[in-house]
């Protein structure tokens, strides 16, 4: 594998899924090539075999506009892009449930309350993690900041049959990292994943060795990041290569069984 | 294979290092083998976190033995009252220690760039060609990297760390000036490398790890896997850092 990387080869001989993708252009971060087409043509310039992503519009703006786009990309590339729904506190005629109506590729549940202006804690978001929680679907969370990590974290000790995955590891601080850390330890179904903001070389391995490989799983942050500089940080990182492919997808595959 | 030079490598024991982060001058030579850096550019974290002048011995004793892989950089400072070196002394010491680049930090060090406070040290560090590394945040905004390199069109800037919420902001500053240049390392969203090569070229770019805080092993892959042609990974690799150390005449 790490040869491969050396050489900027595709890395195809294994079974990667980004869980923590974008898509569409983002209102303060310039982006090109964010549809789904440019999408695909990095994730086999990778050797990505499918991403779960949420569309920056529906983060950022109307929901009913952003949620259709993320839902009509997996529906028009199966087996390639996967869609989590993002709910939106504000609207109460606004139903993530319907999203969910068998469209196949729609797999789960994004939350971003910071960049929805709000707390992950507001109530408005309650119907969409009990149905995440009904559902055995993954909830993806975006946490840079120590409350975001606590607040996440609460509502994974809440609704522990959802696969709740804290965005970004708590890259951003210690105390979140501690916070992230001591969750994948006292729970079952937390997870962090590498997306990790501001990394460097020998975060993969010191997260890994925090909360144990099964705990991990790969994720870009595409297209904030290219694809290539989270697959290159785990595929030349010091990890043992069966633990990079667990991280690369095999952990994903399983927590993902029945949707993937 | 393509030969990288890492042109932003902080070396040094820092105030907090990052869990898992190298340390050690062996455990930078470890990452740079591992994915394939052979030389990197190095300031030391003592002349960023106190004293410009602590710094420069710290980084003679750090890089001894490795000189061959570790070139070293100096983080320099204006020569207000007196308090660092003046100009002539600046470029007589780098003559003698064959140091080649220079990087200030005039946000965290809490002083200006503009030429009334800096101009005769950056006049004379530009007169010898020597390349001028600077944070782009450390400039505290786009407009003020602008008006660096509009203020002293004869020296070279290289902007390193620039994010990846920084496009907007430096795409029109690399149109307007021509003594720019950026450095690869954090320039992280998706497709930017082949769209800077496009939009501005390769000859402008620069490879940099920005370790301790960022991945060698990312920032190689960047470049690896760019959808550019093999000359201009290699220009971004090495090449231009090579081209403008040989420009230096001290």
């Amino acid at each position: 594998m790490m040869q491969r990387a050396l050489e900027g080869l595709p890395l195809d001989d294994i079974f990667i899924f980004d869980i923590h993708g974008h898509i569409e252009q983002s209102r303060v971060i310039h982006t090109a090539e964010y549809d789904a087409k440019g999408i695909i043509a990095k994730l086999d310039r990778m050797g990505v075999n499918a991403i779960a992503l949420s569309s920056n519009p529906a983060l950022q703006s109307d929901p009913w506009l952003g949620n259709d786009l993320t839902v009509q990309a997996a529906k028009e590339n199966p087996g390639r892009i996967y869609a989590y729904v993002v709910p939106n506190p504000y609207y109460e005629d606004f139903d993530v449930t319907k999203y969910f109506d068998g469209t196949p590729g729609v797999i789960g549940i994004k939350m971003h309350a910071c960049e929805q202006m709000t707390a992950l804690n507001n109530p408005a978001y309650i119907p969409a993690l009990e149905f995440a929680n009904k559902n055995k679907l993954p909830i993806l969370f975006h946490t840079w900041e120590p409350f975001e990590v606590e607040q996440a974290v609460a509502i994974g000790k809440t609704y522990k049959d959802a696969p709740v995955i804290i965005g970004h590891s708590g890259f951003t601080s210690f105390a979140s990292k501690q916070i992230a850390i001591e969750a994948c330890k006292s729970t079952e179904n937390i997870f962090v994943d590498t997306a990790i903001s501001s990394t460097y070389d020998g975060a993969i391995e010191w997260i890994v060795g925090q909360v144990g490989v099964d705990r991990v799983l790969f994720g870009t942050d595409l297209p904030f990041y290219d694809c290539s500089h989270n697959v290159g940080k785990l595929a030349l990182s010091k990890l043992s290569d069966s633990d990079k492919i667990k991280i690369f997808g095999e952990n994903a595959k399983k927590l993902l069984k029945d949707i993937i | 294979m393509i030969k990288f030079i890492d042109a932003n490598c902080m070396i040094g024991n820092r105030m907090a290092p990052r869990e898992g982060s190298p340390v050690t001058t062996g455990d930078f030579l470890e990452i740079m083998d591992r994915v394939g850096i052979e030389q990197a550019i190095c300031y030391h974290s003592v002349g960023v976190e106190n004293s410009c002048l602590l710094g420069i011995p710290e980084l003679e004793k750090t890089v001894k033995g490795y000189e061959d892989r570790l070139m070293k950089q100096w983080v320099v400072q204006p020569n207000i009252w007196d308090e660092f070196m003046t100009p002539h002394m600046l470029l007589a010491e780098m003559k003698k220690h064959n140091v080649k680049t220079v990087r200030f930090f005039p946000f965290s060090k809490q002083y200006s760039m503009a030429p009334y406070s800096a101009g005769s040290m950056i006049d004379a560090l530009s007169e010898c060609n020597v390349p001028i590394f600077v944070n782009y945040a450390e400039m505290q905004g786009a407009a003020n990297i602008y008006d660096l390199c509009k203020n002293y069109p004869k020296a070279k800037f290289v902007i390193c760390d620039p994010g990846y919420r920084t496009v907007r902001f430096l795409a029109p500053i690399f149109e307007s000036c021509d003594n720019i240049y950026l450095d690869s390392s954090n320039f992280i969203i998706h497709n930017a490398v082949a769209r800077f090569c496009q939009y501005v070229g390769a000859e402008r770019m620069l490879f940099g790890s920005g370790m301790p805080n960022a991945s060698a092993a990312a920032a190689t892959s960047l470049i690896r896997y760019a959808d550019i042609s093999d000359e201009e990974k290699q220009l971004i690799a090495s090449g231009n850092i090579v081209r403008l150390l040989e420009e230096v005449a001290l």
